[in-house]
């Protein structure tokens, strides 16, 4: 990525932190309780990610990391402090949603310390592999365990069963492939390469894949205005171990981004009422602060943006 | 379509107007897939189960 | 000269040597009314002596036209049993479209050139030429860009727009035929376009895709 861009990026992200910093009191918990309240719930678990991925890759000035801390405290208070996700785990130990939530703030030095107890517990009885999920699903669950330090010994999640179980994991056509199987594809690579931390986490062949196929879905979905996805895909883009970015797709999305740092989820009227328009486009704000800080991440490590590797372009898919 | 004029000695054919015909632009809209309709879970029960309600108090153990 | 004879020399000319497809793919010699059909559509409009730049540096449509040209005269010079006087001269190629491009030419112009969603759309619309023993600078370009062809083929088909993708397998068909490894499995998406596509123009593509393949035509 290049100054030029890396700037774009900065700049996406700074507006969007704002923006959900400002509004962040809209996202609190109905009635101080995870139960009846799934979207809050998933929204505050969402916002500590964010907050966290800007605190993880020291991209961030003052005022950013500032912002951070804040939406990372509201967020933290708003599930007592880690007593919601304890308090739901105690009482529905399949709920892997709670580690998968506590992780980030963990990684933020948000501790509860029963949490810390009993999280290593639901490792040894197998979480990353038992509950019946989505295998991408599958991976948070390993992620989350391996951020908190409890993917080792016994309960050690199977990284590579899971990753080939997913749609990415087998790499099939590309053209079988729709809206829910993007966010799918999406959510394997955030897993895998804990949300660009570790590109090398995505097996070579599935890199290959990405790098081929990518630039395809990106275009159809930026055709068809589904900006939440498109973001989700940028950021994918930033993942790769030679990330693939192209300075149009993130023009677009500064353009895009509303004054306030809005960025709306696809091309239907934004609603003008303050609260709905937090609950229609907070998540893909949250996804655009995420994917312009990844980006800044690898921005900073690689020297240069190599031209992408096709891979073999050889051999059929398998 | 086409037009052509006929001449004493033969047919022309409109350059412009062929072009525009060998010119076959994609198609203006996209169809890309926005959703897959949600597919309803085969359950191998006739009837799928109901989840089971919360109860709100423990149960209190009967005596023998 | 009757009103729907005229109309078939223009529809020769728009569909260029995949007019003569059935000739080139069974081998049989051309029939002496489908060589006059042809000559007389070239007489009616020759093709030009001196054919654009390639785009985008020259305009596209006429461009299209004398590779198209170039094409039907091709194909017509070496299937009839007559000997053939009418040139078309070679035009300038497509320039190479490689691994690295990006979707669309960069707003800022930067690095990249033209991008494979262009490059591959115009290179469908030159799917006539994708047929066996034609060869030249379209299919060199061809060689150099089987991912952007590819690529261009999955967007297509994303898009569901058939034809554009039933165009653009062509090319990825004739590659096969031509021995280039491909990124895809280019027999499953033929047999998904044209099991999907439902058109006649696309059935016709994916029909002469087949037959590049070496996959058995179906007799309905």
């Amino acid at each position: 990525m290049s100054t030029a861009l890396a700037g774009v990026a900065h700049d996406i992200r700074s507006r969007a932190l704002g923006w959900l910093h400002t509004h962040r009191q809209l996202g609190a918990l109905d009635g101080g309780d995870i139960t009846g309240n799934t979207d809050g719930y998933k929204a505050l678990a969402e916002t500590g990610l964010a907050a966290s991925l800007v605190l993880r890759d020291g991209t961030a000035g003052s005022r950013e990391s500032a912002l951070a801390r804040e939406l990372l405290d509201f967020s933290w208070a708003q599930l007592k402090e880690g007593a919601l996700l304890y308090e739901r785990l105690l009482r529905h130990p399949l709920a892997t949603d709670t580690i998968e939530g506590y992780a980030h703030f963990a990684r933020a030095g948000y501790r509860h310390p029963g949490l810390d107890r009993l999280i290593p517990h639901h490792a040894a009885l197998g979480a990353a592999q038992v509950v019946e999920h989505v295998p991408n699903r599958r991976l948070a669950v390993a992620n989350a365990l391996r951020i908190t330090g409890h993917d080792h010994g016994a309960g050690a999640p199977d990284w590579a069963t899971s990753a080939r179980a997913t749609w990415l994991g087998g790499t099939p056509a590309p053209w079988c492939i729709d809206w829910m199987t993007g966010y799918h594809v999406t959510h394997t690579v955030f897993h895998l390469t804990d949300w660009g931390r570790q590109p090398g986490g995505l097996p070579g062949d599935m890199a290959a894949y990405l790098i081929r196929w990518l630039p395809v879905w990106t275009d159809i979905w930026t055709e068809t205005c589904q900006w939440d996805l498109v973001g989700e895909l940028l950021l994918v883009g930033s993942c790769l171990p030679a990330p693939y970015a192209e300075p149009d797709d993130w023009r677009r999305l500064a353009e895009l981004q509303h004054a306030d740092g809005l960025m709306p989820r696809d091309d239907q009227p934004v609603d003008d009422d303050t609260v709905t328009r937090f609950h229609d486009h907070q998540h893909t704000t949250i996804v655009a602060a995420i994917a312009a800080t990844v980006a800044l991440a690898r921005a900073l490590d690689a020297p240069a943006i190599g031209t992408p590797a096709a891979g073999a372009p050889g051999t059929p898919a398998p | 379509m086409l037009v052509e004029r006929q001449r004493r000695d033969g047919l022309t054919l409109d350059a412009e107007l062929l072009e525009g015909l060998m010119a076959r632009p994609e198609a203006p809209v996209s169809g890309a897939p926005l959703h897959t309709p949600a597919m309803t879970t085969l359950v191998v029960m006739v009837l799928s189960p109901k989840e089971p309600k919360e109860p709100r108090d423990p149960k209190q153990p009967r005596r023998r | 000269m009757t009103s729907s004879a005229a109309v078939a020399v223009g529809a020769v000319r728009v569909l260029g040597a995949d007019a003569l497809a059935p000739y080139v793919l069974t081998g049989r010699a051309l029939l002496p009314e489908e060589s006059a059909a042809v000559r007389l559509s070239l007489s009616a409009l020759p093709p030009v002596q001196r054919p654009p730049a390639a785009p985008p540096d020259g305009r596209e449509r006429p461009w299209l036209r004398a590779w198209i040209d170039w094409g039907l005269v091709a194909v017509a010079a070496r299937l009839d049993p007559d000997p053939w006087c009418v040139a078309a001269p070679v035009p300038q190629g497509p320039p190479p479209c490689d691994d690295s491009a990006p979707r669309h030419r960069s707003a800022d112009g930067a690095v990249g050139g033209e991008g494979w969603v262009p490059w591959s759309l115009r290179m469908g619309q030159l799917a006539s030429l994708a047929l066996p023993g034609l060869d030249g600078p379209v299919h060199q370009a061809a060689r150099s860009g089987a991912l952007a062809l590819a690529r261009g083929a999955t967007r297509a088909l994303l898009r569901r727009d058939f034809a554009t993708a039933a165009r653009i397998t062509r090319w990825l068909a004739w590659l096969a035929a031509d021995g280039v490894a491909l990124p895809l499995d280019v027999a499953l998406l033929t047999e998904d376009i044209a099991l999907r596509g439902g058109d006649d123009r696309c059935l016709l593509d994916a029909a002469i895709a087949r037959r590049l393949l070496g996959l058995e035509v179906p007799t309905t």
